[in-house]
């Protein structure tokens, strides 16, 4: 028996050691003193839309498959792969009628990464694209990428196919946490106002995000009821996020990667200021908060209104208790909510969309009940390809929810 | 599949497990007493069968899980059937409804004084099942580990080290009425199991182990639907009483 309880404690520091998985961090690559584009100019926004199109890889389709999608996001400019899945995200400037695109990449299930730089010379392509004209098969994207901060180890050459998909639904590529998790080692927090910036870039049209309350009533974006190393940096505040003052909040912790966790309001104000997001689903994790997110939400979708901003923001209603709260509130029914309830509360509740979880299958009948009453269907939250193929195909949804927008992204515009 | 045939498989099959523990132990039990071979790699006789029925706690990692359940018990059982002197059967069974492995596999086995060694294969059949709010889910696949193991005998005490490599073959997964499927052996991890063997008290033998497997998410987690191609930690911890 002590020879048993020998071993049993002899393993303990071997259990320890095995258990410390880390918490490492990706760094996102950065050109040095900003690369070619520190000396180029601006392209506009209707010229980079031309840009946009399916192009067949003919040098790289070891890492990036045959075909890529080239999407303007608005800032920059994303490619989407098949093949590891990979995503792109570009800043692109002109230099001497070609037009230079630099960035990283980056495997959304992986944490490789790399630089990558490409070129669409003058005369293959650039002249005309600076001429407003449609591209065609004769423009090619053509340059290196490497990993870390080594731009030029393989070649990556693009020729433009076709045009992406449009389709005729206005399809929602909804990213979840307000653009990814943490696990996925991104470069900005889950729910930060930073990863709401960048949301975009890895495909996205919409986000979620989650709103708890303080215990001095203040709505802030925060996934877990607790704080825990997961979520904050900061020795001090553990426990219940609902215990703690906003104040005590700013004090005490940080959001991963350091940045403030934001208030819903400084979040709206960041959606409709700082990117061109058209959907908003305010995951309702404290159902408290919501008679002042149903103020928040009429102000500002009249503030995006007043910028011209085309912008859904729809208050979600994950669960009874918050279906309960929400239908307690005057004029419940004319604010816009999303509901991931049953068909009965969908209706009752007058939500605008329904948004069931994908592991209950296509469903397509009731699917077309829904949007036979004027409903649109979102799913959450789909992150397997093959699963994200099979809810493209069956055409079941308006809009998918995702941890990795940029698959949905490859996959929908791909077609 | 409802509910309640889900239900009476699982549990089918671990009754089904432990009445085959239990017969052939009734057979030789006349023939040898010794206990303590359920995962030490000793050669054993021809038609000698060891087998044990325990619990199993994996920890689940956060990667996989973030902030849900992190902690998966299983029901454990296990037994070795030797075929001749140096070549067995083995196989083990984890059972909680919403994963479940079976795993079978023979291997050989070779002792010189107070140290034994055993080459094996297994192929486990894992299913799952999840049809609970949110869910109507159900997944299936095949795996292969072949495993090599060290053993060590101390008096009464046998203690194992097994290095196992970690090969998915195939999986289909349904939801709804939808359904995907792929069949793709790809190495996924390895693990490193430590196991310990004692009669603690007269004639009753326990196993305390610990499987440290470093790989891919597996059968374990299906349910979270998992698409990291990061490797990451799950221990496991059994204990286990010798039949």
């Amino acid at each position: 028996m002590s020879k048993l309880l020998k071993i049993i404690l002899s393993m303990i520091p071997l259990i320890t050691l095995l258990s410390c998985t880390g918490d490492e961090s990706v760094t996102v690559p950065i050109f040095e003193n900003g690369g070619l584009l520190a000396n180029t100019s601006s392209l506009s926004a209707t010229t980079s839309k031309l840009i946009e199109g399916i192009y067949s890889v003919e040098s790289g389709s070891d890492n990036f498959g045959r075909n890529v999608v080239i999407k303007f996001t608005g800032n920059t400019f994303s490619i989407f792969t098949g093949k590891n899945f990979a995503y792109f995200v570009l800043n692109v400037g002109i230099k001497d009628s070609s037009i230079v695109f630099e960035g990283y990449w980056r495997f959304a299930q992986d944490s490789k990464t790399g630089l990558a730089i490409l070129r669409l010379d003058a005369n293959e392509g650039g002249k005309q694209i600076i001429k407003n004209n449609t591209p065609n098969s004769s423009f090619v994207l053509r340059g290196s990428f490497g990993d870390g901060n080594n731009s030029t180890q393989n070649e990556l050459i693009l020729r433009y196919i076709r045009p992406i998909n449009k389709s005729k639904i206005d399809f929602k590529i909804l990213a979840h946490r307000g653009g990814g998790r943490n696990l996925d080692q991104l470069p900005e927090s889950e729910n930060s106002l930073g990863m709401m910036q960048i949301a975009e870039s890895f495909g996205a049209n919409g986000i979620e995000i989650d709103v708890r309350l303080t215990n001095d009533n203040v709505p802030i974006i925060y996934h877990d009821e607790n704080l825990s190393p997961r979520l904050v940096v900061g020795e001090f505040a553990i426990g219940p996020i609902k215990n703690y003052s906003y104040a005590h909040l700013l004090t005490l912790c940080r959001l991963k990667n350091g940045e403030l966790i934001p208030t819903l309001k400084e979040a709206l104000e960041t959606i409709i200021n700082k990117t061109n997001l058209s959907v908003v689903w305010l995951d309702v994790k404290d159902p408290a908060a919501i008679p002042q997110i149903i103020k928040l939400q009429e102000e500002y979708v009249n503030l995006a209104i007043a910028a011209g901003r085309k912008l859904e923001i729809l208050i979600g209603l994950p669960d009874d208790t918050a279906v309960e709260e929400f239908q307690k509130q005057p004029n419940f029914q004319n604010a816009a909510s999303l509901c991931e309830l049953e068909f009965d509360t969908v209706i009752n509740s007058n939500s605008l969309v329904w948004a069931p979880a994908w592991t209950r299958g296509p469903m397509i009948d009731e699917v077309s009940r829904m949007r036979g009453l004027g409903k649109r269907v979102f799913f959450w939250t789909l992150d397997g390809p093959e699963f994200i193929k099979v809810f493209l195909d069956e055409g079941a949804a308006d809009g998918i929810l995702s941890n990795y927008p940029s698959i949905v992204a490859y996959e929908y515009y791909i077609r | 599949m409802k509910k309640l045939p889900a239900i009476l498989i699982s549990f089918s099959i671990a009754a089904l497990f432990l009445a085959l523990s239990f017969l052939p132990s009734v057979i030789t039990a006349q023939q040898d007493s010794l206990k303590g071979f359920v995962v030490f790699p000793k050669p054993i006789n021809a038609g000698q069968f060891h087998s044990s029925i325990g619990l199993s706690l994996t920890v689940v990692p956060r990667l996989i899980v973030e902030e849900g359940v992190l902690q998966l018990p299983m029901l454990d059982a296990r037994a070795r059937l030797g075929i001749t002197d140096e070549f067995y059967l083995s196989g083990r069974a984890n059972i909680v409804y919403v994963t479940n492995q079976i795993s079978l596999g023979f291997g050989w086995s070779y002792s010189y004084k107070n140290l034994s060694l055993s080459i094996a294969d297994h192929f486990g059949y894992w299913f799952g099942f999840a049809d609970f709010q949110g869910f109507d889910a159900k997944s299936m696949g095949l795996a292969n580990y072949p495993t090599i193991t060290l053993g060590l005998s101390l008096n009464n005490l046998n203690v194992s080290l097994s290095g196992e490599a970690l090969i998915t073959l195939s999986q289909h997964t349904y939801f709804g009425t939808a359904s995907v499927g792929r069949f793709s052996p790809e190495y996924v991890g390895y693990a490193v199991t430590l196991a310990v063997e004692e009669e603690l008290w007269k004639n009753n033998y326990f196993i305390f182990g610990a499987r440290f497997q470093y790989s891919l998410p597996m059968y374990q987690t299906w349910l979270a639907f998992s698409t990291s191609y990061r490797w990451a930690l799950f221990p496991e911890f059994f204990i286990g009483y010798e039949l």
